[in-house]
């Protein structure tokens, strides 16, 4: 088979891999004559859906011996398969690799013959890269589920960054949709990785060589698939952060592929806007210093798609406002909505050495649309705002952003929270 | 520091510049206003000429850096190649601050001029960063070559990235903008002032390496989810014309 038509077919299957990022790397020991990281990673392009392409992402082989039914390359579809061999994909990954394209590998695979064999070929390929090329750019590999011990840590010393995907949020999920996985193979070489990553911290600090998964690893889910709620998808990812000191959790909307009576139909949306959600809920985990428990409870287990979890929680914790921008501390300006990391490191640095004025807050980067109804400064807040939480809700949204929301929620009214009236909020925004 | 009523008007280099800080701060006082040939000719007012002494511009140089923490002797270097109308006069605040404290400039972010550099040189870098993804080079005979189009004057913050990236090759990147070569040759890197595009005797042969680029992002886009505008916001148009992806 051509070339080109192979990595047609192949980068196709490997399109529903989230990940693409090529961060993480602080000291980049690994030796070798072309190729460099850099700790915040690089993008080299974006495609027409808004993704960022930072690596070469291809699956090795697409010829999968599993059924899995979310999975487009279960071996009950009728799709074309295609095998690389290492020596394309490493020739490959060089040749785009002088010309700028990418920042480095992101190699996938479906489970070919069975998963040491799937591992030996990976680590092949990885090794004609780091060892004939002296490739020292990003790698970053998929663990292969089920493989053996040894070849997941020979895996672990070629890549910069590993990752299992969970692929659904739940066992029993797990056990309905992918019949071939074992889930506790699934968490095995995450597992691994974690033992493996504070056993090295423990070795004297100045090293040479490369070292294990320097960049860490992340995994992802599939959203909309199976019946978990939102609050169960959350608290996964908090545990997953800290028990396995994972970099990144990703989500990824199902994009219906299969025709399954397990699955919903294939006409269905993906669910675009509940993902979003779950990112902004996850950058409050990572960023914001938020609890699980603190953007979704037992009682409101879902999302409001209206509003994002950080605007709502402040709205709901409404007594805890405003927040004096003179004297709060990092972590109480934080929690203001319109207020980021970044904004609120440069109120704290600025008024190090002056005296801050509300005037100045915008250009600080503070988002002042969104932050004026719950910050005050030097015991001044800003004038004329009604303080009602209903009039609040309506002002975060704008009516423009309130039509975008409308028609990409996906949730049926029996789950939509009734924090505010929608229907007097429809009236004021049809005014 | 006292502030007088002149204009000064200066070569734009940044020995030049670094006279202008000796005059002023020997003056103990801050002209008003500081001009340089690219603002000069907007201006109405005559402004006195200060002529560059490299001796005394480097003697400040060396003073400058001694006395000076390296984290703000950067920052007032980037902030020199900042694109910011009036950053001179900027500057001449940020050394006044900068003598005075142990503190980093950054956490003075509560003085306009410190605010106005910070953020111009933030723009600067951020272009520089974009560009790292962005520049594509393809091989003439045995040289790596690119053509850039930049807002800010990136070229001596892009170098050094590629230079330690391909160690072993030989690099050209053509800034169309500034009319600015720079030239990597394994590691080493050299800028070209006012130079023109360089002309090749041989033409690039790479069509099927750029096919198969465009074949592989074509098959990585999920058309279920378009989304131009958030392309758009990430890789913004002006970009593009250099880009593989997007020619014919």
């Amino acid at each position: 088979m051509e070339l080109e038509r192979k990595i047609e077919i192949l980068a196709e299957s490997a399109k529903y891999d989230v990940s693409c990022s090529s961060s993480g790397v602080e000291n980049n020991t690994r030796p070798g004559t072309v190729g460099s990281t850099q700790l915040s990673g690089i993008c080299h392009s974006f495609t027409p859906d808004g993704r960022c392409v930072s690596l070469l992402k291809l699956l090795f082989t697409n010829a999968c011996i599993f059924d899995c039914h979310y999975c487009i390359n279960r071996k009950s579809n009728a799709i074309p398969r295609a095998t690389f061999t290492p020596q394309e994909v490493a020739d490959l990954t060089m040749d785009f690799y002088m010309r700028n394209y990418i920042e480095g590998l992101f190699l996938s695979s479906a489970i070919i013959k069975n998963p040491d064999y799937t591992c030996e070929l990976l680590i092949k390929t990885l090794k004609i890269l780091r060892e004939e090329k002296g490739f020292r750019g990003y790698i970053h590999i998929k663990a292969i589920p089920g493989a053996d011990e040894k070849l997941i840590e020979e895996l672990g010393f070629l890549a910069d960054r590993m990752s299992v995907n969970v692929e659904l949020p739940s066992r029993e999920s797990l056990k309905l949709l992918a019949p071939d996985k074992d889930p506790f193979d699934l968490y095995k070489p995450m597992k691994q990785i974690t033992t493996v990553k504070k056993e090295q911290e423990f070795l004297p600090a100045v090293r040479r060589g490369p070292s294990f998964v320097p960049a860490g690893q992340s995994t992802q889910m599939i959203i909309g698939a199976s019946p978990e709620s939102d609050r169960s998808i959350v608290k996964i990812s908090e545990n997953l952060y800290q028990k396995y000191q994972l970099k990144r959790v990703y989500y990824s909307a199902y994009i219906p592929v299969n025709q399954d009576n397990l699955l919903p139909a294939v006409t269905t949306e993906p669910p675009l806007l509940r993902e979003h959600r779950l990112y902004q809920a996850d950058w409050l985990l990572r960023y914001y210093k938020f609890t699980a428990d603190e953007i979704l409870s037992e009682d409101k287990p879902n999302f409001n798609l209206y509003l994002d979890p950080k605007a709502d929680w402040a709205v709901q914790n409404y007594q805890r406002f405003p927040v004096d921008v003179q004297t709060a501390t990092y972590d109480q300006l934080l929690r203001v909505p319109g207020i980021g990391p970044k904004s609120a490191q440069n109120i704290v640095k600025a008024r190090k050495y002056y005296r801050l004025h509300l005037t100045d807050l915008k250009k600080l980067g503070i988002v002042i649309k969104r932050a004026q109804y719950f910050i005050a400064c030097n015991r001044e807040t800003p004038a004329g705002l009604i303080k009602d939480p209903e009039w609040i809700i309506t002002s975060l949204i704008s009516s423009k952003q309130y039509q975008i929301l409308k028609k990409h929620n996906t949730q049926s009214t029996s789950e939509q929270l009734t924090l505010f009236d929608v229907e007097r909020f429809e009236h004021a925004k049809s005014r | 520091m006292r502030e007088s009523a002149e204009h000064w008007e200066y070569d734009g280099s940044f020995l030049g510049f670094l006279t202008v800080v000796d005059r002023s701060f020997r003056n103990k006082a801050f002209p008003t206003m500081i001009l340089s040939p690219e603002t000069a000719v907007e201006r109405l007012f005559l402004a006195e000429w200060v002529a560059t002494d490299p001796v005394r511009g480097e003697k400040i140089y060396h003073r400058l850096r001694q006395r000076l923490r390296p984290e703000n002797f950067l920052f007032i270097q980037n902030g020199f190649y900042a694109t910011l109308e009036g950053k001179e006069r900027y500057l001449l605040d940020a050394i006044e601050i900068a003598l005075q404290t142990k503190d980093l400039l950054e956490n003075h972010l509560g003085h306009p001029s410190i605010l106005a550099l910070r953020k111009s040189i933030r723009t600067m870098l951020g272009e520089n960063h974009a560009l790292q993804g962005f520049v594509r080079f393809e091989y003439v005979g045995d040289v790596l070559f690119s053509k850039i189009n930049p807002k800010h004057y990136v070229m001596p913050y892009l170098c050094p990235h590629f230079a330690e990236r391909y160690p072993q090759e030989k690099i050209m990147i053509y800034d169309e903008t500034h009319e600015l070569l720079g030239i990597i040759d394994h590691g080493d890197i050299h800028l070209m002032a006012h130079t023109s595009c360089p002309e090749f005797a041989e033409a690039s042969n790479e069509q099927d390496i750029r096919q198969q680029w465009k074949t592989f992002l074509r098959a990585v886009t999920i058309d279920e989810r378009a989304n131009y505008a958030a392309q758009r916001n990430h890789m913004p148009l002006r970009f593009r014309g250099n880009m593989t992806e997007f020619k014919a």
